[in-house]
């Protein structure tokens, strides 16, 4: 038994694939490259995605899965949101995800990832829950977000196991609610997605962003990340 | 209890646990375990549906 809530997932959830425009996941000159983007990741970064992943108990599939759908591997710029590098995280997620850890995840952060995000972002051993990040914390965190991948995978990682917390329904964490969250804001979704919900319901809630719930088909519709994953 | 009894609850036992050991196994045929859970691996007997989402 670890000590955070524990995942179970269907794979692929739903019999649907990604599709936009004449682009569809379900081509399987498009499958392929998605397993190469994959494999590509994972042969890359497999090191950081697995230690990490021990750390806050989350499979090397789920993150490579998020790597490969939030950036396909690629350490973008900034986007319109603030979000950047491999798992695109804003600067303000960053803020949230360590200030309110231990209220949210019901355990403290580990003396190794403290340690990791203290060396990373020198200021955040300041960051206080009842603040917001000045502009120079968030250039600060930007910066470690774009240049350091081990970073950048860490605090996804984190961002992961906090939405799982937040996201759980009794003994079990639901993965759906986390991808949506992660994509769209976990405080604009929490009151979308609440109650126990199967991924096809998600998908057919259009009040949910259609970006967030094309996320949902791209990780965990057929021939998705994650169904590209237990395929090999 | 005969010496034969004994034999035949204990074949008994065995028997069901071995039993119950196979059936688990069966159902469970589809269920990894994965870091922090399980991944239950799925197929479907239709082709996926490929519309795009709806707006």
């Amino acid at each position: 038994m670890g000590k955070y809530t524990t995942v179970a997932i269907k794979v692929p959830d739903v019999n649907r694939s990604f599709t936009q425009g004449s682009y569809k996941y379900s081509d399987p000159a498009v499958a392929k490259g998605n397993k190469a983007v994959l494999d590509k990741i994972y042969a890359e970064l497999g090191t950081f995605i697995t230690k990490w992943g021990i750390e806050f108990e989350v499979d090397d599939s789920i993150i490579a899965g998020f790597i490969a759908t939030e950036s396909g591997g690629k350490n973008a710029p900034p986007n319109q949101y603030d979000a950047t590098g491999l798992m695109q995280v804003t600067p303000n997620t960053v803020w949230e995800i360590i200030v309110k850890w231990q209220v949210m995840v019901n355990s403290p952060l580990s003396a190794k990832a403290i340690s990791f995000f203290n060396k990373a972002i020198p200021s955040s051993k300041n960051f206080n829950a009842n603040t917001v990040p000045s502009s120079a914390v968030k250039s600060e965190i930007r910066k470690a977000l774009q240049n350091n991948p081990e970073f950048s995978i860490a605090i996804g990682t984190a961002t992961l196991r906090w939405l799982l917390e937040a996201f759980k329904d009794g003994n079990v964490a639901s993965i759906n609610k986390v991808m949506v969250s992660y994509n769209a804001g976990y405080y604009s979704m929490r009151n979308k997605v609440k109650g126990v919900l199967t991924t096809q319901q998600l998908i057919n809630n259009k009040s949910i962003p259609i970006e967030s719930r094309g996320y949902l088909l791209k990780m965990l519709g057929v021939n998705g990340f994650l169904d590209l994953w237990f395929k090999k | 209890m005969t010496k034969a009894q004994k034999i035949l609850l204990v074949v008994g036992i065995l028997g069901v646990a071995f039993g119950g050991f196979v059936l688990t196994k069966y159902l469970t045929r589809n269920v990894r375990k994965i870091r922090g859970g399980t991944v239950t691996l799925q197929t479907f007997d239709t082709p996926p549906n490929e519309e795009p989402l709806d707006e």
